[in-house]
């Protein structure tokens, strides 16, 4: 059995166009700047935009897709026989609908369809011997990816692998979820609040690799995980918690840990009336279980709810603000539902060393959980 | 991993009402407002599996190339034509909702992946499902490669047809077609060769793209040479086949099958 580290990472996302950029925005956010930054980034309409002016559709997503990708291989430092090595994987829900649009809507035509141009598009910046696996599970998505690499690490059957989370902003996904009477009127996100009216979509594109051997102090190691299926409905998971409660349980034994182990869980905390009620039951379940608890982090008010993208834009930014000491405070939290005893985060955290269950949820029943920690006396 | 069932379904076009007619003879399941992609996944992984004992909790894998390509091109034209997207039609462009369906339909508990890539799909996805097997992560597998025919989109793809053609897997050998022995990537035609010098097989099956390039290919004199898909593979297969499928930049799926 491998060890599982996550050597370098890159994001673009409303906070930032590049890492650096983004976790210094994200560190700086406080309820008094918050407004100023909500009012720049929904200039057009209440969605989390790359801040970077682009020609069109496909300008933003292939220049952000390589801005990206080059910034994770310039940080892992990997020569070309290591990316030769490297196993690809690409998650997203919406895919190529942007570019679909921005094709049909503009001229009429409809180019590309498939996925060989963004394929070809990424083999062409990095010459790995592999085809790329494309997972598509909704927004569990990058998280599923990242647990299909895990495991080929952890069983030694690949040395490394790269997880390209992506979700660019589409007329068809946004206006479907207005359909659906999910997105929020307010344009306040408020996740597992009382009041919460809904959620708020963004963009993002991130990339993390993966190795068997840590290169930084700073590398946060994978160190369990667990997938479940809910079969309650195509769009709510089942209101008793059930399906996420056992993915926190199969997680914490998959990574031999015991509950009192974790420091934090970072809830997916959708925004939707349902599925937030359905996660805040089950974590309230969880702490009345363990007769404990622990802290509840929601990071989608900063960066909205990025879809099939959101496992590793949010693993990147939970993990770089540990590495800054910092855990950022719950925003726009008041009131929790009836019944619900448990509040997230609501200063933030001064902590160097945290063990995380990152929780995630997807369209379709998916469930998936994945621990990760950069405390060295739970590295496995 | 034991190779249970399989069925192969391929058709120039059928639109949704002709598959909820076909479905509607093999299934109770409801299919009102169900897109024709997943229509075309149930009608596959159904027959499928209709005379075996499925495992309550496999893991599904969609394998597909163009995924909701019709419904895609539905919402694209409401949204030109009236700016708006119907919550039904929105849900029909994502393709997760074809394993719940599935799932639901079968009266399995399946978490479920749609998978995608330049090319060999299956072939893949059958590699992920080994990979899954030899790594103890789960025991039994529905595993569908399933496209809709684009000839209503443009002409120029008329050549493209309706397919849904699954297969289902697990660990235990009563009942099964065929074993899959080993299954193996080989990123260019010179390590395959040197794979294949290694091993002995009585028949060798290879794909299209690998049957131009069968004279690059050392193949033992003494086996029997086949040309076909995966499906033929295991319908032909004989103590020790190999099958090999190999993409445009000549890297190769070698799968090590076997009867018993």
């Amino acid at each position: 059995m491998s060890k599982v580290y996550i050597t370098a990472s890159s994001i673009s996302c409303a906070l930032g166009c590049d890492k650096q950029s983004s976790i210094e925005k994200f560190l700086s956010i406080n309820e008094q700047n918050y407004k100023e930054y909500l009012e720049d980034c929904f200039l057009d309409a209440p969605y989390y935009k790359i801040p970077q002016e682009f020609k069109d559709q496909s300008d933003k997503f292939f220049s952000t897709l390589e801005n990206v990708i080059g910034s994770a291989l310039m940080e892992a430092d990997l020569h070309t026989a290591q990316q030769e090595e490297l196993h690809i994987y690409l998650a997203s829900t919406s895919m190529n609908i942007s570019l679909l649009e921005d094709s049909f809507l503009n001229s009429d035509t409809l180019e590309a369809f498939g996925y060989q141009n963004i394929v070809s598009f990424i083999e062409d910046l990095i010459p790995s011997n592999f085809p790329i696996t494309i997972i598509q599970t909704a927004c569990t998505s990058a998280a599923n990816a990242t647990i299909k690499a895990y495991e080929q690490i952890k069983n030694s059957n690949i040395k490394r692998a790269m997880i390209i989370g992506f979700e660019f902003y589409n007329h068809s996904t946004y206006k479907g979820f207005e359909s659906l009477m999910l997105l929020s009127n307010s344009g306040i996100y408020r996740p597992f609040d009382k009041n919460s009216d809904g959620l708020i979509l963004g963009e993002a594109c991130s990339v993390i690799i993966l190795e068997d051997h840590k290169k930084s102090h700073e590398n946060f190691e994978i160190i369990g995980y667990a997938t479940n299926f809910d079969n309650y409905s195509i769009t709510s998971s089942n209101p008793n918690g059930e399906a996420t409660l056992n993915c926190f349980k199969d997680a914490l034994k998959s990574a031999n840990l015991s509950f009192g182990d974790l420091d934090f869980i970072k809830a997916h905390a959708t925004g939707s009336e349902n599925s937030n009620l359905s996660e805040a039951t089950a974590i309230q379940r969880l702490f009345d279980d363990e007769k404990s608890s622990c802290d509840i982090v929601v990071l989608k008010p900063y960066i909205g709810h990025t879809l099939g993208s959101c496992a590793t834009n949010e693993i990147i930014l939970l993990s770089e603000a540990i590495n800054q000491n910092i855990v950022p405070k719950t925003l726009n939290f008041k009131e929790p539902y009836k019944g619900i005893t448990f509040r997230p985060l609501d200063k933030e955290r001064i902590i160097s060393e945290a063990t995380v269950l990152f929780h995630f949820v997807g369209f379709g029943g998916s469930n998936a959980s994945i621990i990760l920690t950069n405390k060295s006396s739970q590295c496995i | 991993m034991y190779i249970k069932s399989f069925f192969k379904y391929q058709n120039s076009y059928l639109d949704d009402k002709e598959y909820k007619k076909l479905l509607k003879s093999i299934t109770d399941f409801d299919l009102r407002r169900i897109s024709k992609f997943n229509l075309l996944a149930l009608y596959g992984s159904i027959n499928a599996t209709k005379d075996i004992d499925l495992d309550k909790n496999p893991t599904i894998y969609i394998a597909t190339n163009n995924a909701c390509v019709d419904e895609i091109y539905r919402v694209l034209k409401e949204l030109k034509d009236t700016n708006d997207v119907a919550p039904f039609d929105f849900l029909g462009i994502n393709t997760n909702n074809t394993g719940f369906y599935i799932s639901k339909a079968l009266g399995i508990n399946a978490l479920s992946y749609t998978i995608s890539s330049s090319d060999l799909i299956l072939e893949k996805s059958l590699e992920l499902a080994f990979n899954d097997y030899k790594n103890s992560v789960s025991n039994s597998f529905l595993i569908g490669l399933t496209d809709s025919s684009m000839q209503n989109i443009s002409q120029d793809r008329s050549k493209t047809q309706d397919n849904s053609s699954w297969l289902y897997l697990d660990g235990t050998k009563d009942g099964s077609k065929a074993l899959i022995k080993d299954l193996k990537f080989f990123s260019s035609l010179d390590h395959l060769n040197l794979h294949l010098q290694t091993i002995s097989y009585k028949n060798i099956i290879l794909n299209a793209p690998t049957k131009e390039l069968s004279d690059e290919i050392l193949i033992n004199k003494n086996s029997n040479l086949l040309f076909g898909d995966i499906f033929f593979a295991i319908e032909h297969t004989h103590k020790n086949s190999l099958y090999i499928a190999t993409n445009s930049k000549r890297r190769s799926y070698l799968i090590t099958l076997e009867t018993l």
